[in-house]
């Protein structure tokens, strides 16, 4: 009985001790497979063209092309003269005190400056009286034609000064704010144009005394406006200078693009009544930074153009790939655009009017339409990866991906691309653009074939391209160090004939995906 | 120390068991046998199973069932995966440098785990029986069974879809369908009333006598909630698509005295909740069991019976809640593309006007015993033993039930007065699979107790074992 008793308690001991123990769970790891679409992405060339300030469409156009527009290359100058010393003026006189009073004419001119009327912002007259007698001499000079309106009254530009005998006085006066007209009654002939000076001498003195010296000087002259005829002079030699648009990143776009219609406008503005501008060896330059020898637009045949805008006028002059030898231009992508002209006012010497406010200008703009011809054009971008350490942890539990990117081209450009990755030294890691696992030397490329076009360059159908990029084990690896994605596309136009790029082409990419990940817990 | 992790547990508990459905509610006596019982159950142990062995001879002309003495306990787990089976998935292994890690899983790994977890149901069944008992009044007259019972039950089923996904992947023209994904919760009340007695008696025909038995139910329902349909799938096409369609039917009702049903949308309990033992019911039904046993000899004798013919019927507090649509993915491309492909699965409505009905767990049982004990090539037998065979047949997917057909062996050993009976069995099929019963029962005086597991392989090989369970129950004879 006692056996029995032991054995019942035995029984479930033993039982319990056959038992395992449950261990502590640790996640197992195992690959997967999955298979699964990516995206499905339709883009039309406007789409890509929205985000490209140099590239715009052309509605009018039946085939809605594109328009390569560099930037407008443009010099505007203000007419500085009227506010430097070009128009100074000057008079002087030497006579002899005749009696108690005596009074005479004088002008103040400047050779070839015909004021008809102008407003002076501001200026100095400046005046140097030498009395040689030994006796006092009372001078006013009055001005009739530069007047100022004070209050209800209109004053007139004067000048009284009392010089004692064998005396030199010299003064400055203000003329801010006068303004001038020409007096209808101003002595005409010898004196022409100038600024009349009315000069009256007084003293006790009679009979005929010594001389009187009188210098008079109109200076530092600031005109708001001025009418009358002025002599050509030349404005000095303007140059801007703007980065080249069409080079830069799509240098080596541009420099296999053969355009077959460019328009090269050049643009000129004078606000100024009566007076033409010259434009003078004016020149477009293509510059490089290596100090390679500059490029010139030729036009008809020549680096320099002379022409001539006219007064108040806005005018374009279009010139194209016919006359100039723009295509060779655009394909030496120059680094820099540097517009060059001399300009010289009034070179016919005519009657006009000007305000401060009036501008000259004058500006080079190049348009490119997209039928084209592109052989072997390079596009090379490098993007910089932003990709989080536990990200590329997570990226490296893939054992074998493929992507199969099916393509619908209705873009009439043949399109093959590398793509690698580069290490935070640079360093070459693998290519992405491989469509086999095996890392043959040659498996580098993928091509995508150009819309099918008319004879016109028209896409007439779209093509259908299969490609499938594939990584392995050790890809995935060695992405854990990749810095850099670098990119490099190589373009031609289907068929190496001319096509017509249109916005309305479109790119239907559907992307789809097999990859084989190993599941495991993150450490 | 021992340390236990229930992983992917099922629980399965009942209070005075009374046997319903094709494997779900039992006895400690039936688990013993491996849920052997359309022939041999006698007394209470009838009710429910089949009504026609009310009026055979259980030793006593009076059987119950209560909590006392001994409160009837059924403690049953069963788990996807064995303790080895998780030790090795689980367990870890040991690398090069002495740390542990986890397992790395091989193809044939991965497809046994799959195997494991994806085809695994969790299963809650928990029963009340506030009264049950059985009177054999005389054989003319028949016997007599009565049974008050609360049922709760729940088994949900995730589609094998989502273990094909995590440890296969997503492959091209496979078709991944939810259509397995099976959810389903009851909440019923059952009161009783069989009655069985001798039909026919046959001098010199093939059979001695036939019983026959019949027992009427009414059905209370407070709560369902049933994925009637679901015919949702996806497949990634060979054009690199995803395409598939969602077309599901979600059945839900319960008792308007604990919340107001809004369909999809809400449900909102009610203001001044008080319980009450008798809420007021969501759906109502009624149900039958007719049964015949037939003594072929003096030793042998075959069962049939159908259990639970009817329906509920839920027109209280009810919704019928349906979605169905198409859908294509191609690819994330745009937030714009996801969110209409998520407002394409909001197009889902709700019917709260018209009423639905479900079924009872229906099933077909067909059982013979043989006394072997009295077998007339047995001269000598050291006490009384019973073989009984059974075939059970689920005729809908209803909770306790499986239209997997289940076949069990059991062996009811009486050794002797004062040795305890010694009950042992094997089942096939159905819902559960394999299973070897075992368990012992003794009298002592008017009180019969019982104790059982129907997996007894869990105490043979405890660590390959996937089931642990254990039956305590205790019946007064008189």
């Amino acid at each position: 009985m006692k056996n029995k008793k032991l054995l019942l308690i035995l029984l479930p001991v033993l039982f319990i001790s056959c038992i395992s123990e449950l261990k502590e769970p640790v996640m197992p790891s195992w690959d997967i497979e999955l298979n699964f679409p990516m995206a499905i992405k339709n883009y039309t060339i406007e789409d890509v063209v929205k985000k490209q300030d140099q590239i715009q469409i052309d509605n009018t156009h039946p085939n809605k092309i594109l328009k390569f527009t560099s930037d407008e290359i443009e010099k505007d100058t203000t007419l500085d003269f009227l506010f430097d010393n070009t128009l100074d003026m000057e008079g002087d006189t030497t006579l002899p005190v005749i009696g108690p009073s005596f009074g005479f004419d004088m002008v103040i001119a400047e050779d070839s400056l015909k004021i008809d009327s102008s407003t002076i912002q501001s200026g100095i007259v400046e005046y140097r009286i030498t009395n040689n007698n030994i006796f006092t001499v009372n001078i006013t000079i009055v001005f009739p034609g530069i007047t100022r309106r004070s209050g209800g009254s209109i004053d007139t530009f004067k000048i009284a000064e009392t010089v004692p005998g064998n005396q030199t006085k010299s003064f400055n006066i203000s003329m801010n704010n006068y303004t001038y007209r020409q007096p209808p009654n101003q002595p005409p002939g010898q004196y022409g144009f100038g600024f009349w000076a009315k000069v009256s001498i007084s003293s006790s003195f009679i009979g005929i005394g010594q001389n009187l010296q009188l210098f008079i000087k109109v200076k530092d002259l600031k005109y708001t406006s001025l009418a009358g005829q002025i002599k050509p002079f030349s404005l000095g030699t303007k140059r801007q200078v703007v980065e080249n648009d069409l080079s830069g990143k799509l240098k080596e776009f541009f420099n296999a693009v053969l355009f077959d219609s460019v328009v090269v406008t050049l643009r000129t503005q004078n606000s100024i009544k009566g007076y033409d501008i010259g434009l003078k060896n004016l020149q477009l330059v293509g510059r490089y930074r290596n100090g390679n020898p500059p490029i010139y637009l030729l036009i008809n045949g020549k680096n320099s153009l002379d022409t001539t805008i006219l007064p108040n006028s806005t005018t374009s002059i279009k010139f194209s790939n016919q006359n100039t030898n723009i295509n060779e231009f655009i394909k030496a992508t120059p680094d820099s655009l540097e517009l060059i002209s001399t300009l010289i006012f009034n070179p016919g010497y005519k009657i006009g009017a000007m305000v401060t406010t009036d501008r000259i200008s004058f500006s080079i703009k190049i348009e490119a339409y997209s039928k084209m011809r592109i052989q072997n054009a390079y596009v090379t971008d490098t993007l910089e990866l932003d990709i989080e350490d536990s990200t590329r942890d997570r990226i490296t539990k893939g054992n074998e991906a493929e992507i199969k990117t099916e393509i619908e081209n209705g873009v009439p450009l043949t399109v093959q691309f590398v793509g690698y990755f580069l290490d935070r030294n640079k360093n070459k890691l693998f290519y992405f653009t491989r469509q086999t696992t095996q890392n043959l030397p040659g498996d580098t490329l993928i091509n995508i074939s150009g819309a099918n076009v008319n004879s016109q360059g028209v896409v007439t159908t779209s093509s259908n391209s299969v490609i499938r990029f594939n990584l392995n084990k050790s890809d995935f690896e060695k992405f854990k160090n990749a810095q850099y994605a670098v990119v490099r596309f190589k373009l031609s136009s289907t068929n190496n004939q001319t096509v017509v790029l249109s916005a309305e082409n479109r790119m239907k990419f559907k992307l789809s995906g097999r990859i084989n990940y190993k599941i495991e817990e993150n450490k | 120390m021992k340390k236990i992790s229930l992983f992917f547990l099922i629980i399965s508990g009942s209070l005075l068991a009374q046997t319903f459905g094709s494997y779900g509610f039992s006895t400690s006596k039936n688990a013993s046998l491996a849920f052997t019982y359309t022939s041999n159950s006698l007394g209470t142990d009838a009710i429910g199973v089949n009504p026609a062995n009310l009026a055979l001879n259980d030793r006593t002309s009076f059987s119950l069932r209560t909590i006392f003495p001994l409160p009837p306990i059924n403690f049953a787990t069963t788990t996807p995966l064995s303790v080895e089976k998780y030790n090795y998935f689980f367990g870890g292994v040991t690398d090069a440098q002495g740390n542990r890690v986890g397992r790395y899983l091989t193809q044939s790994d991965k497809d046994e785990l799959n195997e494991l977890l994806g085809e695994y149901d969790f299963i809650l069944n928990f029963q009340l029986n506030y009264l049950s008992f059985a009177i054999n009044v005389n054989e003319k007259v028949g016997g007599f069974g009565f049974a008050f019972t609360d049922r709760f039950g729940a088994s949900l089923r995730l589609s094998k879809i989502f273990t094909d996904l995590i440890f296969s992947g997503l492959y091209p023209m496979k078709l991944y369908s939810l259509s397995d994904l099976d959810a389903k919760v009851t909440f019923l009340r059952e009161i009783s009333f069989s009655y069985g007695r001798k039909i026919l008696d046959f001098d010199y025909a093939f059979v001695k006598n036939i019983y026959g038995g019949i027992a009427l139910k009414f059905v209370r329902g407070y709560y369902y909630l049933s994925t009637s349909k679901n015919n949702s799938f996806f497949r990634y096409d060979s054009d690199n698509v995803i395409r598939g369609a969602w077309d599901f039917e979600i059945q839900h009702a319960l008792t308007p005295d604990i919340a107001k049903n809004y369909g999809k949308d809400s449900i909102i309990s009610v203001k001044d909740f008080s319980f009450t033992l008798f809420p007021e019911p969501a759906g109502t039904g009624l149900g039958f069991d007719i049964g015949v046993t037939s003594f072929i000899n003096d030793q042998l004798r075959v069962s049939l019976a159908v259990t639970d013919i009817g329906s509920i019927t839920w027109d209280r507090n009810q919704a019928i809640i349906k979605g169905n649509g198409n859908f294509t993915f191609e690819g994330y491309s745009s937030e714009e593309q996801l969110d209409s492909l998520v407002d394409k699965f909001k197009n889902v409505q709700s019917n709260l006007n018209t009423s639905f009905s479900s079924g009872l767990p229906t099933t077909l049982r067909l059982g013979l015993s043989y006394q072997l004990d009295q077998a007339p090539f047995i001269s000598r037998f050291p006490g009384k033993m019973l073989i009984s065979l059974d075939y059970n047949q689920g005729l809908n997917s209803e909770i306790g039930n499986s239209t997997k057909p289940r076949v069990s062996l059991g062996i009811d050993w009486d050794p002797a007065k004062r040795i305890p009976n010694i009950r042992t069995g094997f089942s096939v099929g159905g819902k559960l699979g394999f299973m070897w019963g075992f368990g012992l029962g003794m009298s002592l005086g008017p009180i019969e107790f019982n104790f059982a597991t129907s997996n007894f392989d869990a105490l043979v090989s405890p660590n390959t074992s996937k089931k642990i369970n254990l039956y305590v129950d205790s019946k007064w004879r008189f």
